[in-house]
Order: structure tokens, then C-alpha cells, then sequence
């Protein structure tokens, strides 16, 4: 059963656990966090304190082992079935620290990949991906494979797919871990400004206060906590 | 504004991964291939060898074959002729019985010639129809050469060959069109006895029948009446006196089965280790919502390319091998192949359903890879 859907929260979390090694490592310690919809915020907090974890927990591709966990209307704690796929597909959009592009595709095709999965018209899939490298300033880039692109384009690229299915809520790791300091800043005014225009649900994790200062609310998290 | 193309469709992501790791993907396609060759090129023979016995039986418009019932290779039957003659003079649908005896000789360097024992003066009813060159046997030391034998001895009309240590007179070249008989040589019948020294025995009658005699119901009246007669009306009955060509379709299969089973685990091998070296791919295509069947059928997809493109190299070999193997000497006599769209097909079946069968265990592990740890893994 899917919780039904309430328009102002995106995430609701209580008491999220996510063990490893059997239980010795408690990635994720009973956490409660609550997002509206349309709101950006900042996960910080030293390596291995578990934001990514929480992240992937939230995007469906960790499960949890204790808690409740609701997002965007799909209960994602104590079911089997393929809520956290259809959840992907539908209601989020995710960005990695490393641009995880298949080396393969071209920029166009790589946009595509998700509107596959979404069951999308070959048409509708080719016109989306064209608008998106178009919004995102690579147009002219889009028949370049990974490895022909820079840092900051193929990031920027897998902001594109992140997007391709119009998700209400973004979820970024480290976005700008691995660019430089001038792409990282570009990088996160197209985020912004994405999310502005989309009035998508922003949760990005980084141990950066300047990329933290950018989002309306901060969450510090310390050994699997919020603190 | 960018050009146009079109969507990315599994097909193209398929297309773009198998082209990724060609030297990979040609050998496990030569794999599957071979298993397609076998197929294409065992059957284009056996077809061929099918043919050539069908057009043997209902040479010059003769309707049956008459052997020995109860023998395990045609080339064994024992009939007595005159025995044998007397009994076809009882049956009125029987113009005329044509009185063959079959034996391998070895003909100058030709180590295997099939050679036709023929009476002199049934003329009348025999190939002399096809001769392309001098005339038919006028002497028990002269000899008819099949054109396909000719070319391969180098021989022509006037020329002398030696059986044994006895040297003949070509008399004549022919030509049928059927192998079997284009790669025999023609003796008289009483030499061709002595030379093997079956005095009295030919292996066979061909029967010239009546206009309106039905030759199935014939054989089936003959040989109730003569049990010790196994009548022969097309390819089909011949099992009766030969089972070479139920054991070569046997062959066929078995030989096809174990290459393309083979095949099979080349593609398990191949897609297994293509699937270890894109955990992480498969990884983000499940972390960007794609659902395990969907991992599946790309997997599958993929092993399936693998198959057409191993059935298509597979078929042009098939008929480069089958055709090369009938230029050999020492077959070229025997073998004609000849191509029905059956064995491409039953290769093409085969060839695309064991790839998908050898995908099965790779891509139920793609399916199995966890989207956390894979974009964990290195």
C-alpha cells in the first residue's frame, strides 16, 4: 500500500535504521526527516557519518531495515514488490558525486535512458532529450560520447537524465565532488535554476557549507544521526 | 538547433554494446556460427546425396528399383539375374527390367569410382541418351566414362584407362546430371561380373513400366508376391535397401546439436563476463528506474544479436563448405549439394533460441545486481 498522497510532503521519514556488517555499522541511526514539496535541503556532515546512505535510501536503492519511509506518496519500508523501481521511474531524479554516464551513448542517448524505462514514445523520448541538453546549454554537444566531454558537460549531462523524467524531486551526492571549483559554481546555478523553474524537491548531500549555504534548510548528520 | 535521429531504443542499446567489444563479439558469434555451418552444410550435402539417389531411381524415365530384400547397404544386394528376369516376365505392368550390377573399382589415381555393370544389348534403354561424346559399348573391353570422371582422369573418347592391370577403350563420355552417375564408369555387365567376381548377380533391376501402372501400388503387389524382392519407388522407400541416408540426417542433428550446445555456453561465457564488467552500468540502468525485466531482456537482446550475427556467418559458411567439399577429388564424384530453405530455417531457430537459452543465467545475475552496491563497485 502506498501512503496517500499529501501535496505538501515530499519525504517523511521516522526512525529510519540502515545497518552493515550484520549490524557493527549503523550507516543510518533513526533518523526523522520531513521535506515539503518544492523545498531544497542540504545534507552535511563528515565522510561516513551516512548521508549518502539516507540518500539512497530515499531514492529506493538501499532498504531499510527498521523505521517507516514514505516518498512522494510511495511507502518504501516493509514491501517487496517493485514500489522503489516504479518509484525511480516516476518521482525521482538522481545525481551521482562520479557522472555515472554509460561510455557508450552519446550525451542524447544517455538523456533517454530513463524515458525508456518510463515507457515513453521513441519520438517523445528523442524531442525530451533534445529540449534538456538544449536547457542545459549542450546542445550542440548532444552526439558526443562521455568520454569526448568535459568534467563539467558530462555532469551536467547526468543533471539532463537526472531531469528526463520530470521527477518532482531531484536527489544530488556530491554533485560537484569531482569538478573544479569554477564548474562546481556552474554547476549549481543550473541546479538552482532547475529547480526554480520545475518547483522540484531538492535534497543534496555534501560536505561543502558553500553548496550547503545554497539550500533553504541545512540537516547536520553525525554517525548516522541528525544532529 | 541539433540535427535530428532517432530515439534510443534497447535494439540500439543492444547494437552499441555488442559493437563495443568487436573482437568479443565476432568470436562468440563464430561460436554459434559453427553449429550453423553444421547444419547448413551436413544438410546442403544430404539434400544433395537425397537428390541424387531420387534422380538415380527414375533415370530415363524408369519407374522402380528392384534390390535383394533384407540387406543392409544397397551396393550389397545379390539378385540373380536370370532368376530375376523370369520373374518380371510374369508381372504385365513391366516393359522392361534393366539389369545393373553396382561395385567399387579403383580406376587409375581414382581410388573410389563407382562402376555400372550394363548388358550391351539393352542399349535401347540405358544413358547412352545422355552421351555427350563417341558411342555406347560395342565390347566387353570398352568402357563409358561418367563427364565428371572424365575431367577427373583426364580421359576421353579413344583414350585407354586400366582396371587392374587390364587396359579399356573409351568409348564414350556421359553426362546426366546426377553425380552418382556422371562420377561412375560404365563396364559390360559380364566384365564388370568377372571383375568381382559375381558371376550371374546384378544388384538391381530398373523397371520400365506401363503407362497407366501405378508404380507405389506395383511395389507393394510385387514385393507381397516376391518377399524376397524390396521394391523401390522414390527416396523415400530406399531405407528399405539403405540406410546411409537416414544415418547421415541423424548425423546431422547430432553433429548440429553438440556445435550449437557448444555455441550456447560461449554465450553464457561471454555474457556472463560482459555482465561482471558492467556491474556498474547495470547498476545505474536500475538506479534510473529500469526494472529487472527490463535488465533481463537487454541481456537477452544482446545474446540474441549474438545469434543472428553467428546464423549469418554460419550460413555463408555452410555454403562456401558445402561447395568446396564437393570440388574435393575424392568427392566430387559423390556429392552435389543442394539447398532447401528448411535448414536455414531449422538453423536459424536453433541458432537464435540456444543464444537466448545461454543468456538466461547472466542476465537472471544483471537482474540480481543490487543498484547500491553496484555504483559502489569499481
Amino acid at each position: 500500500m502506498n501512503d496517500p498522497p499529501d501535496r505538501n510532503v515530499m519525504v517523511s521519514t521516522r526512525g529510519l535504521v540502515r545497518h552493515f556488517e550484520g549490524g557493527r555499522v549503523r550507516a543510518v541511526d533513526g533518523v526523522d526527516l520531513e521535506v515539503a514539496a518544492g523545498e531544497s535541503v542540504a545534507i552535511c556532515g563528515p565522510s561516513g557519518c551516512g548521508k549518502t546512505t539516507l540518500l539512497n535510501l530515499i531514492a529506493g536503492i538501499e532498504r531499510a531495515d527498521a523505521g517507516t519511509l514514505s516518498v512522494g506518496g510511495f511507502r518504501l519500508t516493509g514491501r517487496s514488490d517493485g514500489a522503489p523501481d516504479e518509484l525511480r521511474r516516476s518521482v525521482v531524479g538522481l545525481v551521482f558525486q562520479l557522472h555515472n554516464l554509460l561510455p557508450n551513448l552519446t550525451a542524447l542517448e544517455n538523456v533517454q535512458i530513463p524515458m525508456i524505462a518510463a515507457g515513453l514514445a521513441p519520438r517523445l523520448r528523442h524531442e525530451r532529450g533534445v529540449s534538456l541538453l538544449d536547457r542545459i546549454g549542450l546542445a550542440a554537444r548532444a552526439h558526443a560520447r562521455p568520454p569526448m566531454l568535459s568534467g563539467g558537460e558530462r555532469q551536467r549531462v547526468a543533471i539532463a537524465r537526472a531531469m528526463a523524467n520530470e521527477p518532482p524531486l531531484l536527489l544530488a551526492d556530491e554533485p560537484t565532488g569531482a569538478l573544479d571549483s569554477r564548474n562546481g559554481q556552474r554547476l549549481l546555478d543550473l541546479l538552482s535554476q532547475l529547480q526554480r523553474d520545475t518547483h522540484t524537491t531538492l535534497i543534496i548531500v555534501t560536505h561543502d557549507a558553500a553548496v550547503a549555504s545554497r539550500a533553504d534548510r541545512t540537516i547536520q548528520m553525525l554517525d548516522g544521526r541528525i544532529v | 538547433m541539433m540535427d535530428g535521429g532517432s530515439a534510443l531504443t534497447p535494439l540500439k542499446m543492444t547494437l552499441r554494446n555488442l559493437i563495443r567489444r568487436p573482437m568479443r563479439t565476432s568470436l562468440t558469434a563464430l561460436g554459434v556460427g559453427v553449429g550453423v555451418v553444421a547444419i547448413v552444410a551436413f544438410s546442403a550435402i544430404v539434400l544433395g546425396l537425397r537428390g541424387s539417389t531420387d534422380a538415380s531411381i527414375h533415370m530415363n524415365d524408369a519407374g522402380l528399383l528392384v534390390f535383394q530384400a533384407g540387406i543392409a547397404a544397397d551396393i550389397l544386394s545379390a539378385l540373380d539375374e536370370d532368376d530375376t528376369r523370369r520373374k518380371l516376365a510374369e508381372i504385365p505392368e513391366v516393359r522392361f527390367g534393366l539389369a545393373s550390377l553396382w561395385h567399387l573399382l579403383r580406376v587409375e589415381q581414382q581410388p573410389f569410382c563407382l562402376a555400372l555393370g550394363l548388358r550391351i544389348e539393352d542399349a535401347e534403354w540405358t544413358e547412352h541418351e545422355d552421351l555427350i561424346a563417341g558411342r555406347y559399348l560395342a565390347s566387353n573391353d570398352e568402357v563409358l566414362l561418367g563427364s565428371v570422371l572424365s575431367k577427373l582422369l583426364d580421359k576421353g573418347v579413344g583414350d585407354t584407362i586400366r582396371i587392374g592391370s587390364e587396359p579399356y577403350r573409351v568409348a564414350g563420355v556421359f553426362h546426366t546430371g546426377v553425380v552418382f552417375n556422371d562420377g561412375a564408369i560404365i563396364v559390360s555387365l559380364p566384365r564388370l561380373q568377372q571383375l568381382a567376381n559375381k558371376k550371374g548377380q546384378a544388384t538391381t533391376f530398373q523397371l520400365y513400366l506401363a503407362d497407366d501402372a501405378d508404380p507405389y501400388a506395383l511395389a507393394e503387389r510385387m514385393e507381397a508376391r516376391f518377399p524376397e524382392w524390396a521394391v523401390v519407388a522414390d527416396v523415400n522407400q530406399y531405407d528399405k535397401v539403405d540406410h546411409g541416408l537416414a544415418m547421415a540426417d541423424s548425423l546431422v542433428w547430432a553433429v548440429s546439436f553438440v556445435a550449437l550446445v557448444v555455441g550456447s555456453l560461449i554465450v553464457t561465457n561471454t555474457m556472463w563476463m560482459s555482465v561482471l564488467e558492467r556491474t556498474r552500468e547495470i547498476g545505474v540502468l536500475r538506479a534510473v528506474g529500469w526494472s529487472p525485466g527490463g535488465i533481463v531482456r537487454l541481456i537477452v537482446l544482446e545474446a540474441v544479436g549474438v545469434g543472428v550475427l553467428g546464423l549469418a556467418v554460419g550460413c555463408v559458411l555452410g555454403v562456401v563448405l558445402a561447395e568446396t567439399t564437393a570440388l574435393m577429388p575424392v568427392t566430387q564424384q559423390f556429392i552435389d549439394p543442394q539447398y532447401d530453405w528448411a535448414p536455414f530455417l531449422r538453423a536459424a531457430v536453433i541458432a537464435v533460441a540456444l543464444s537466448a537459452l545461454g543468456a538466461v543465467l547472466p542476465a537472471w545475475r544483471a537482474s540480481r545486481i543490487s543498484p547500491a552496491e553496484a555504483l559502489r563497485y569499481e
